[in-house]
């Protein structure tokens, strides 16, 4: 069939249109994944309608494109949907001529859909193809209602043949009642539809929550027929024009409207006459099988464009929240990063060297006596040492603890201070509360085992130097002096340089530090020579380094892992826009 | 009229609330207490306006027949209706009996008619625009009025009576409302009379589940005027007992109220724990380089010492060496003449007189524990409270802490230093100088004696001490003596600087403490008190 300027596609597969399909359906497969996993935990603008609207497709691609991909010869689905009381349960009945759902004063009187079709047509209905989410029965009686305390429901399914096959009608429940379950079956079931028949009444037509769902309608392009239901005797073509003048305001000017008075009916009365030009509306849609399909692809068009229109918008606001994830990550990083490097910037000034650690050291070596052995010759100093290094293990113990509480203390602290920092610039950004409902409790401070990690891993950089000490020294003429001092005297010695040695103390520092600087720059320079103790220096920093960096980077995964369970994708947007694109350019 | 007592109490919980939003409106989360404040004012403002008057307002959705009702029940055709929709776009009243200018006014309600009709007088019966249709600024118009209206009277139909826009959009919000709110089913004409009653079960079922139990439903027709002499009945009653406005203040109230006792939490705010307070004067301590200038302190003792008892021969060397103090900026001003001889003799003690130390920035490490400290404290006085407590603790807090290692650098510069010169220093200061004395005496006794022997003059004669020449012992003697004397003094003086270096440690902690209690601790007590009476306060209001 060709359409005016439209799609060339015909409506019976041929084969060059199955591949078309089956790339598309593939295609539609990939962006419904991408919209699944699209999060939008950040209360930025767009965030809240991009939440909702990406459900919204996912369903309506479940429900209804998906399956109608795979099938356009389907029967149409014609869903009569509409408020509370105003009679699209009575309205089906009369079309189908036969009371397929109950009518009553109670509202919301219809809770669980009813789907009625032609013989032919069961077995369309009868597989989970289309709202696969919706449990089958099929049951000729007409129920009371499930309880309103009960969020499941069914599809009820019923065939009368006095409606034609290729259409099926279904009864949905109400829009706008205090059910909620009612209301989001509801939605979901007019976004599955082929053809909305739209039911209001003359109380109800300027009602806002109606004018959403067409509003909707008009947005999709779906086929809409409007039934004004309910009108006082008299006042038909008063409220009629009203009614015109209100599609027209809202867009759908040309929109089949069908009036239907109010009536007083008795028991299981049906409408009679009011309905006759609704139903042959119908009857003729299900009779001419090139005109419900085109009418099919058309709404399929429309719902294309539409999806495509919006996952625009939800790229858009996937982009938004990737850039308050990223800022908030680099947030973390920023203050991570400061702390690493005022712990390298405390390493390297020798600042690290007072106190406790220079009591040991000098406990260790004794310093004034240890200059003085360094004047008078490397020999003497030998001798002098491998008493003083090899000989007091306890005094060297004493000294690997007190740098490693200092390390210790300064790591803890700084880790303590970036995560609070971070914490607090996370809640001073505007998205940041939707952190805080995220974070755990101590979020705000250094981990709790920072302190045994960090003396873990302390204790292990001093025990790589030792073996640093053995490697370097090894087969080198310098070996035999080494072993001679002692490996764990020298890498205490090692130790003791990472901190001070910097190729340039200044001022004040150099009244700290020097002390202990000096001798062991001028040991280990007579040990090992100058450019080997340079390289073993900077190794050994290196290493120290890398292991706060290390664990640091565990601090701020803290951070991270919040993010991460606030579930922003990296190049969300992009994709979904990426795989949007094949709708949008109407191969249908 | 003359005061009820529920009109009474009525006042007393307004002043209540008045002394809460006065007192406590920091300490609220900002849009509870933004509630509170228009919740007070229409509270007052209607009062204001005294009993007299009953305003009962006809709301609900559009096409329920509100102003069909409002004719019906007046008696009069008042307000227009239509079959198109929306037909009410602005309230009117039909006031009943005396003028009810100013309250009208102060209701916004420009549109008004007089009747009289002795059996509703006092009535002021409003009819509202609909709060369902795709006007908005009717819903807007009815969300105003339904927050000040004495009686509200929601009017339905057997179409819309469960619509989510009544119950959850209005209904649900005045749960606490129930007594004065009716609920009218409009339109009973259009069903069978034994629909009518399960309708009216049904609605009932509804409002039970909004919270609004028992609440007075009515089924009447504007149509055919069934029912209408029974709201009529209905509406003369809440007139007559004039207690309807006070009902539903106190319902407001009670709303706030609820809302208030929660916004304060189940836990009290408990006082600062001592422990926390220890672990930030330790912290702080370290930080104000305590043990620095403890060091010090010792350190210009001993050399004052030296300078008061030392060997005059050698004490120059050490007048060549500042005193540590005062390289750390913790000296006087002065640079002349020696610390300890300075004229006026006022130097007991060192006193500040330059606002900052220069004592060497504190450790990256120290620094750190101190944060982690306040933040320790933070912790530990806020985890119990509710989240907007909680950020005023932590906005208490910050700030002082961020202040704290300036203030406690001030705090150590204007601390009088345990260093007043003891006595012992004069006398053996004394004794030096008359050892001093001596030994030059008998130096120069011994050099006259050199002289004149050279010159040949024949000895005076000699005094003599046992077998020692006089001179030879003044000379020897006295530097022997000084010497020892300078010993003893240094040894003294160890001792002493010892001592004080104790002594300043403890009063240099005791004004670290200080510091600390005055700058964080204080304020932070005095916030934590402050909440722990609003939260007595709220709590009163909310019983």
């Amino acid at each position: 069939m060709n359409g005016p300027g439209g799609s060339t596609v015909a409506p019976m597969g041929t084969g060059g249109e199955t591949a078309t399909i089956d790339r598309l359906v593939t295609d539609v497969r990939a962006m419904r994944l991408q919209l699944g996993a699209l999060r939008f935990p950040f209360d930025a603008a767009g965030a809240a309608s991009a939440r909702h609207d990406a459900a919204v497709i996912v369903q309506q691609l479940d429900d209804h494109v998906l399956p109608r991909l795979e099938n356009f010869d389907a029967p149409a689905l014609v869903v009569v949907g509409g408020s509370t009381g105003s009679g699209k349960s009575l309205l089906v009945s009369s079309i189908v001529g036969a009371v397929v759902s109950a009518s009553g004063v109670i509202r919301p009187t219809t809770r669980s859909p009813v789907l009625v079709h032609h013989h032919d047509d069961e077995h369309w209905f009868g597989e989970q193809r289309i709202l696969p989410g919706l449990a089958r029965v099929r049951d000729h009686r007409v129920h009371d209602n499930g309880s309103a305390d009960d969020p499941r429901r069914e599809l009820r399914l019923v065939a009368y043949d006095t409606l034609p096959a290729g259409i099926a009608l279904l009864d949905a429940p109400d829009i706008d009642s205090v059910d909620t379950v009612n209301r989001e079956l509801a939605a979901q079931l007019l976004a599955a539809a082929d053809v909305w028949v739209f039911v209001t009444t003359a109380a109800r037509y300027a009602d806002a929550v109606p004018w959403g769902f067409l509003e909707s309608a008009r947005e999709r392009g779906a086929p809409l027929v409007l039934v004004l239901n309910r009108i006082p005797p008299g006042a038909e073509t008063e409220v009629t024009a009203d009614l015109i003048r209100l599609l027209e305001r809202h867009g759908l000017a040309g929109t089949p409207v069908f009036t239907i008075v109010e009536q007083t009916l008795r028991g299981d009365e049906l409408l009679g006459e009011p309905v006759e030009q609704l139903r042959d509306w119908l009857q003729e849609l299900g009779a001419d099988n090139d005109r419900r399909v085109e009418t099919i692809r058309r709404a399929m068009r429309g719902v294309f464009a539409d999806v495509a229109r919006r996952c625009k918008s939800i790229a858009t606001a996937a982009d938004a929240q990737q850039v308050l994830g990223d800022g908030l990550q680099r947030v973390a990083e920023e203050h991570y990063a400061a702390a690493l490097e005022a712990v390298r910037s405390e390493v390297a000034d020798g600042t690290l060297i007072r106190g406790e650690v220079l009591a040991r050291w000098e406990e260790f070596v004794g310093t004034g006596e240890l200059l003085r052995q360094l004047r008078t010759g490397v020999g003497r100093l030998r001798s002098r040492l491998s008493g003083a290094l090899t000989g007091r293990p306890v005094t060297q113990e004493h000294l690997n603890v007190a740098v490693e509480n200092v390390l210790e203390r300064l790591l803890v602290s700084q880790a303590d201070t970036a995560a609070a920092d971070t914490l607090g610039d996370w809640r001073a950004m505007p998205v940041g509360s939707a952190i805080d409902d995220r974070a755990p409790d101590a979020l705000g401070r250094a981990s709790v085992d920072l302190a045994e990690r960090t003396a873990a891993s302390l204790r292990d950089w001093q025990s790589g130097l030792i073996s640093i000490v053995r490697d370097k020294g090894a087969g080198r003429r310098t070996t035999a002096r080494v072993m001679s001092l002692g490996v764990n005297g020298v890498s205490a010695v090692l130790m003791m340089l990472v901190f001070s040695h910097t190729g340039g103390l200044t001022g004040g520092e150099v009244a700290i530090a020097g002390g202990a600087s000096a001798v062991g720059h001028a040991l280990l320079e007579a040990l090992l020579g100058d450019e080997n103790m340079r390289r073993l220096a900077t190794g050994a920093r290196q290493d120290l380094m890398e292991r706060v960096a290390q664990l640091y980077d565990d601090e701020r995964r803290r951070f991270e892992a919040v993010l991460e369970g606030a579930g922003v994708s990296a190049d969300g947007g992009d994709t979904l826009r990426r795989l949007a694109e094949p709708l949008s350019a109407g191969t249908l | 009229m003359s005061p009820t007592p529920s009109a009474d109490r009525l006042r007393k919980r307004l002043d209540a609330l008045n002394e809460i939003i006065a007192v406590d409106a920091d300490r609220l989360p900002s849009e509870l207490c933004e509630r509170a404040k228009t919740t007070a004012g229409n509270a007052a403002a209607r009062l204001g306006h005294g009993t007299t008057h009953t305003v009962v307002a006809l709301a609900g959705a559009t096409g329920s027949g509100k102003s069909s009702l409002f004719n019906a029940i007046t008696g009069h055709t008042l307000a227009a209706t239509g079959v198109t929709r929306p037909t009410t776009s602005a309230a009117r009243a039909a006031v009943f009996g005396p003028d009810a200018g100013p309250l009208l006014e102060w209701l916004q309600v420009p549109t008004s008619d007089r009747l009289e009709d002795p059996a509703l007088d006092g009535l002021v019966l409003l009819d509202l625009p609909d709060h369902d249709s795709t006007e908005s600024s009717h819903r807007a118009e009815v969300e105003r009025l339904v927050q000040v209206v004495d009686v509200l009277c929601w009017v339905v139909d057997p179409q819309k009576y469960a619509d989510a826009a009544l119950h959850e959009g209005f209904l649900e919000r005045f749960s606490g409302h129930g007594a004065v709110t009716l609920v009218l089913l409009n339109q009973a004409d259009r069903l069978h009379a034994d629909d009518v009653h399960r309708c009216l079960t049904h609605l009932g079922e509804l409002l039970a589940g909004d919270g609004l139990q028992g609440v007075r439903t009515m089924a009447v027709s504007a149509v055919t005027g069934s029912g209408i002499p029974d709201v009529r009945r209905e509406l003369q009653a809440r007139v007559a007992e004039r207690r309807a406005l006070v009902s539903r203040l106190d319902a407001d109230l009670d709303w706030l109220s609820g809302d208030l006792g929660v916004s304060v939490g189940e836990s009290d705010p408990a006082a600062v724990a001592p422990l926390a307070r220890d672990r930030l004067v330790r912290a702080a301590a370290t930080v104000a380089g305590v043990d620095t200038v403890a060091d010090a302190v010792a350190g210009t003792y001993r050399h004052r010492a030296s300078l008061a008892v030392g060997w005059p021969v050698t004490r120059w060397a050490s007048r060549l060496r500042a005193e540590p103090l005062r390289r750390l900026g913790l000296g006087r001003g002065s640079r002349g003449g020696a610390p300890g001889q300075t004229p006026g003799g006022s130097d007991d003690g060192l006193t500040m007189t330059v606002p900052r130390s220069s004592l060497p920035a504190p450790s990256t490490i120290s620094v750190g524990a101190l944060a982690s400290a306040g933040r320790d404290l933070i912790e530990d006085t806020s985890s119990q409270l509710p989240v907007h407590w909680e950020r005023r603790v932590r906005d208490t807090v910050e700030p002082a802490m961020r202040a704290l290692p300036d203030r406690l650098d001030r705090g150590i510069g204007s601390q009088q230093m345990p260093l007043q010169r003891p006595r012992w220093w004069a006398v053996l200061g004394t004794v030096q100088r008359l050892l001093a004395l001596a030994m030059v005496a008998g130096l120069v006794w011994l050099g006259a004696l050199f002289v004149l022997k050279w010159f040949q003059i024949p000895d005076p004669p000699m005094l003599r001490l046992g077998q020692v020449p006089l001179p030879t012992v003044l000379a020897i003697g006295g530097a022997v003596l000084g010497l020892l004397i300078a010993v003893v003094g240094r040894r003294l003086a160890v001792v002493g600087a010892g001592r004080r270096r104790e002594r300043a440690r403890t009063e240099l902690s005791k004004a670290i403490a200080a510091t600390v209690d005055a700058e964080v601790i204080a304020p932070l007590d005095a916030e934590l008190r402050a909440m722990r009476v609003a939260q007595e306060r709220i709590r009163a209001f909310s019983r």
